[in-house]
């Protein structure tokens, strides 16, 4: 399982631009925002959170599509299913090797995010990395078995968007929820119900990490 | 299936004299309340729709049988109309009652989303290009996640709201509870005939679907394949 999310990476490092462009896609949407709205530095702790996930989601998806597009060529995917390696943990190296992705795209963008927005990032960065990381490792795990549903259908660029993002919804309002949380500080008035939405994201990531591990075994058993 | 639909008609004549003639004025909405009648057992039916499509997923994933996946294939389709009507008729209630079209009230919202997951599953079908059979297969997968997902996604629209700083303003209110005798008939007997127009349309979308498969299989001969390129 570590090979194949080593074989993953390394192909990635070889394509450099490919691992930037999805970071470049969301501080586009961020600062498309940020011109279309128009905030005071007052309410952009209250619409910055919402505006850092939708760009990361959105960005999160072109990443996604990627993740079975080296095994189609040559039927690679055929080789790898032939190989002895447990369904499960194929799936799941592959859901790693997104959830990498998106996570290192987060990584760059988060600090610029803050600073363009003008909001503290330093004192809330530990519960933020646990946001992301739950959020990361949900939508990575719901992304990756869409992507491997959308595979042949054309136009699959559009619909892995249009399947992903309605299904991670909850994923959405929770990361959002919790980073405007973190911002207000532990005086802020919802600060009693940030472990509300951690451990909704907890239980989201537990439900589809299984679901999705049953599907795809399901999907390539042929 | 002619009686199917014959009956269906019938349940409707009598649904809509019910609900013009028999169910009485509500004394506040007025007419507008009658919208009710149609609105609600829409919901119901997209719901069951929505039920049938996880059954037969699961049972197509476990046996592998082209019915169970025709019968998916339906009741999605199916369920996207009455889920579009569902948002269509609770805007007009909506706009007379309350004053607005739309309002992101925690039930109204998962219902779009709602709407946008069949929407999805549709989309997955008609687009995918691959083998018939690993279609199928990845629509049912599908169709089980999204119908586990939509629970999850609507508590989780219920928090953002009811844990949203702004008070709601305008709250779907429980129009259920004070229902007289006679609006409880006529909503018995309207949902009585959606149950039967769901069956209805479901059955017949399934008899093209065992149309639709027969023709790709004639499709597939051997020998056949010059004809489609």
């Amino acid at each position: 399982m570590l090979a194949l999310i080593a074989k993953d990476l390394l192909l990635e490092w070889r394509h450099k631009e490919q691992l930037a462009a999805p970071a470049v896609f969301a501080l586009l949407a961020a600062t498309l925002f940020v011109f279309a709205v128009d905030p005071t530095p007052a309410e952009l702790t209250r619409l910055g959170p919402g505006a850092l996930w939708v760009s990361f989601l959105f960005a999160g998806t072109l990443g996604l599509g990627k993740v079975f597009a080296p095994e189609e060529r040559d039927d690679a995917l055929t080789a790898l299913l032939l190989a002895p390696v447990d369904r499960t943990a194929l799936f799941l190296a592959k859901a790693a090797s997104a959830a990498l992705f998106m996570g290192f795209m987060e990584a760059l963008m988060t600090p610029v995010f803050f600073a363009l927005f003008d909001l503290p990032l330093l004192p809330i960065l530990g519960r933020f990395v646990l946001v992301a990381g739950l959020a990361t490792a949900g939508f990575s795990l719901l992304g990756t078995l869409l992507g491997f549903l959308t595979s042949r259908a054309s136009a699959r660029e559009l619909l892995l968007p249009i399947l992903a993002l309605p299904l991670t919804l909850p994923l959405l309002i929770a990361a959002a929820k919790a980073t405007r949380i973190l911002l207000e500080g532990p005086a802020g008035p919802r600060f009693a119900d940030l472990h509300l939405w951690l451990t909704l994201m907890l239980a989201f990531d537990v439900v589809f990490g299984v679901l999705c591990c049953w599907g795809f075994e399901r999907v390539v058993e042929e | 299936m002619i009686p199917l639909v014959i009956a269906t008609a019938a349940a409707f004549l009598v649904a809509l004299g019910a609900i013009a003639l028999y169910a009485p004025l509500e004394a506040v909405q007025g007419v507008a309340q009658k919208i009710f009648y149609i609105h609600v057992p829409l919901a119901w039916c997209a719901f069951v729709a929505v039920g049938v499509l996880l059954v037969s997923s699961l049972r197509f994933l476990r046996r592998s049988e082209p019915r169970h996946d025709r019968l998916a294939r339906a009741a999605a389709e199916v369920g996207i109309v009455f889920a579009t009507l569902v948002l269509v008729t609770g805007s007009l209630w909506g706009k007379a009652v309350w004053g607005t079209w739309w309002t992101w009230d925690g039930r109204l919202t998962s219902t779009l989303v709602l709407w946008f997951l069949l929407a999805g599953y549709v989309l997955l079908r008609s687009l995918s290009e691959g083998p018939p059979a690993r279609t199928a297969r990845a629509a049912a997968v599908l169709g089980v996640i999204a119908a586990v997902d939509i629970p999850i996604i609507h508590l989780s629209v219920q928090w953002w709201r009811t844990l949203h700083p702004d008070p709601v303003v305008l709250r779907a209110g429980d129009i259920g509870g004070g229902l007289t005798p006679r609006m409880l008939t006529t909503l018995s007997i309207s949902l009585a005939a959606f149950s039967l127009l769901l069956v209805t349309l479901i059955a017949l979308r399934r008899r093209i679907a065992e149309a639709e498969d027969e023709v790709e299989a004639l499709w597939h001969l051997p020998g056949r394949g010059d004809l489609a390129a």
